[in-house]
């Protein structure tokens, strides 16, 4: 077996912990039964691996199949790397009558033409996603499968993810992307995180949204903790109301676990509290808050219905669930207007 | 105490007395009530006899005047309950159930979708009602191509730009819940490739009789705001298949039917599993 492969193999199965292992063997199909029920899971690791690496030199497998191995793992498992959301804009009329042959056809044409050298793999999931393993190479080199980008695209909806991409190629991948799905440009959506399922539940929706209703719905949850008769909570109205403002702007239930939000502020700095050193009417303050935590969105939601942040949801933070992005950039209102106080967003292109 | 007035101080008969006190009152009292039912009675005959001859609270005839401003207060309480029945009437018929926000500066709507007698989901939609109308949020799922539509006519005319918004929302629904039937009762078919817009439907189903020959129905939904195919396209591993007459007929079946519905019928006549 080509030392290539052979050290991509190893490098795979490293990667997948053995309680994952043999389902992932077992999808990928490319050993047999009998070869499969050989082995031995409970031996130390660097043996197993061993083992398996001598039964695909048996089978004679190649890049392509030990490749298939690590974008099967990663269909499963996408949290090894930082995914970013992208956003297809303009979209032209027959944009919504793309269907996955053609855009398989048409990816793989125009990202060939676009650069020599590529390894190209599309799958589809089985929640009708599209998954590309994309191996660059360029005019000199083969394709390096060490280092593939994913991205994920679910056709008839404007947003595609991607993972490990080099600036080098982006702009690159964009075009393909951009010509295969028939839409005008490509752009950032301003959202990136570590978990794919968070990024990719926040931008789709799919989570539970709150909406005021007038008529009480179907059925009603309510956990009321027991409480003792004797005990009247006086701000019961307050607390539900910061309950349902705080349910409004950040989702009920289990919310996509995004993990943090940078606002980056090019603000002048005002003043107050006795602070004047730092006011300077002519250059911007430059700072930048993070909020970070193990699921932000549900962090935020906390606060808001504890009390700890002010009510109604500041548009600050609620903009993270409504805009679907975890990045900002506040500017002053710079222009003409008489208000020179207001802050305003302006999305970072 | 003979000298205080008292009776003879048997027992039995002071227990009487009580009893016959107690009595008293208590027929008073039942008294009482049944009055103050009876002027209820007359009071609601009377507002119903106003409100057939037609008088309402906001009317002023000069000459009925004292006669309506007893009844202002019950006629309104009639009109208020009749305008909440309405209300509710038009939530369970799947109205847009419109609910003010933040003072009257948003409003929130809500679509509701069914097919045929199943109630689906629901769809929500907040508007920004300062400077102009604006989507402030929704959880209308992204394939449907909300920003397109918005643009054509949410400043101009609302109740079309939500007719259309819920034509989309609607045929969305109905063909998803379509190929869910396919795969709960039809488990023999299976559903080759859907998308989620549900635009395109691939089906392959084996022919009886054949166990080798499969056929592969491709369904495709060009229209947005229908739930029926546009076109139709039949393809076998059995080259002379399609062009036979009797599956070309099928054809047309499913641009008729929906699609769990045609298939049902085709597995009837015995030419599916």
């Amino acid at each position: 077996m080509d030392p290539a492969v052979r050290n991509l193999l190893l490098r795979i199965l490293r990667k997948i912990p053995t309680g994952k292992l043999e389902e992932t063997l077992t999808k990928w199909t490319h050993l047999s039964r009998t070869q499969q029920q050989s082995l031995n899971y409970s031996q130390s690791k660097w043996i197993l691996h061993e083992n398996i690496v001598y039964l695909c030199e048996e089978n004679g497998l190649t890049m392509k199949h030990v490749s298939e191995l690590d974008m099967i793992y990663c269909m499963e498992n996408p949290t090894s790397a930082t995914w970013r959301a992208c956003q297809l804009t303009d979209a032209e009329d027959d944009a919504s009558s793309v269907e996955l042959i053609s855009f398989k056809e048409q990816f793989k044409a125009h990202l060939s033409e676009l650069i020599r050298n590529v390894s190209i793999k599309i799958k589809k999931h089985d929640d009708e996603s599209i998954w590309i393993r994309i191996a660059w190479g360029d005019h000199f080199s083969k394709p390096n499968h060490l280092k593939p980008t994913y991205v994920v695209h679910y056709l008839q909806t404007p947003y595609v993810f991607i993972c490990n991409l080099s600036s080098k190629n982006k702009l690159l991948l964009h075009q393909a992307l951009v010509l295969a799905t028939k839409h005008g440009s490509i752009k950032d959506a301003n959202l990136s995180g570590r978990s794919f399922h968070a990024v990719r539940d926040l931008l789709m929706g799919h989570y539970n949204k709150t909406f005021p209703t007038s008529h009480s719905r179907p059925l009603k949850e309510r956990n009321l903790s027991p409480t003792h008769p004797n005990i009247v909570k006086e701000h019961i109205e307050q607390a539900e109301k910061r309950q349902q403002l705080a349910r409004e702007a950040f989702g009920e239930g289990t919310v996509p676990k995004l993990e943090r939000a940078t606002y980056t502020l090019e603000t002048r700095f005002r003043g107050g509290s006795g602070i004047d050193t730092f006011i300077d009417s002519e250059r911007p303050f430059k700072t930048v808050v993070t909020f970070e935590s193990k699921s932000l969105l549900a962090s935020l939601r906390h606060c808001v219905s504890s009390g700890m942040a002010e009510s109604p949801v500041s548009p600050l933070l609620s903009s993270i669930t409504q805009k679907g992005r975890n990045y900002f950039v506040i500017t002053d209102k710079t222009n003409k207007g008489p208000d020179m106080t207001t802050q305003s967003f302006r999305s970072n292109v | 105490m003979r000298a205080l007035g008292f009776q003879s101080d048997d027992p039995e008969e002071l227990k009487k007395k009580e009893r016959l006190h107690r009595l008293k009152c208590r027929t008073l009292s039942l008294r009482m009530q049944r009055n103050k039912l009876k002027a209820q009675i007359q009071m609601i005959k009377e507002t119903k006899a106003a409100l057939d001859e037609g008088f309402s609270p906001d009317s002023n005839g000069g000459e009925n005047r004292a006669k309506c401003s007893q009844l202002i207060l019950p006629l309104l309480m009639a009109r208020h309950t009749e305008l909440k029945d309405m209300l509710k009437a038009h939530h369970l018929i799947g109205g847009y159930d419109l609910v003010e926000v933040d003072g009257g500066r948003r409003v929130c709507l809500s679509l509701s979708t069914a097919y045929k007698d199943t109630c689906l989901d629901t769809y929500h939609l907040e508007l920004d009602l300062t400077r102009g109308v604006r989507i402030h949020r929704h959880d209308i799922p992204p394939c449907i191509p909300l920003t397109s539509l918005a643009q054509e006519n949410l400043q101009t005319d609302l109740p079309a730009f939500l007719n259309t918004l819920r034509q989309h929302v609607s045929a969305l629904a109905s063909r998803l819940h379509q190929v869910k039937l396919i795969k709960e009762r039809l488990k023999t078919v299976r559903v080759m490739e859907t998308n989620s817009l549900c635009s395109v439907l691939v089906l392959m189903c084996k022919i009886t009789g054949d166990e080798d020959t499969a056929i592969l129905f491709s369904l495709l939904y060009r229209d947005p705001i229908r739930a029926l195919p546009t076109q139709v396209t039949l393809e076998s591993n059995d080259k002379s298949l399609p062009d036979e007459p009797q599956w070309k007929e099928t054809k047309s079946l499913f641009l008729e039917l929906p699609p769990h519905q045609a298939l049902l019928v085709l597995k009837n006549k015995g030419k599916i599993m």
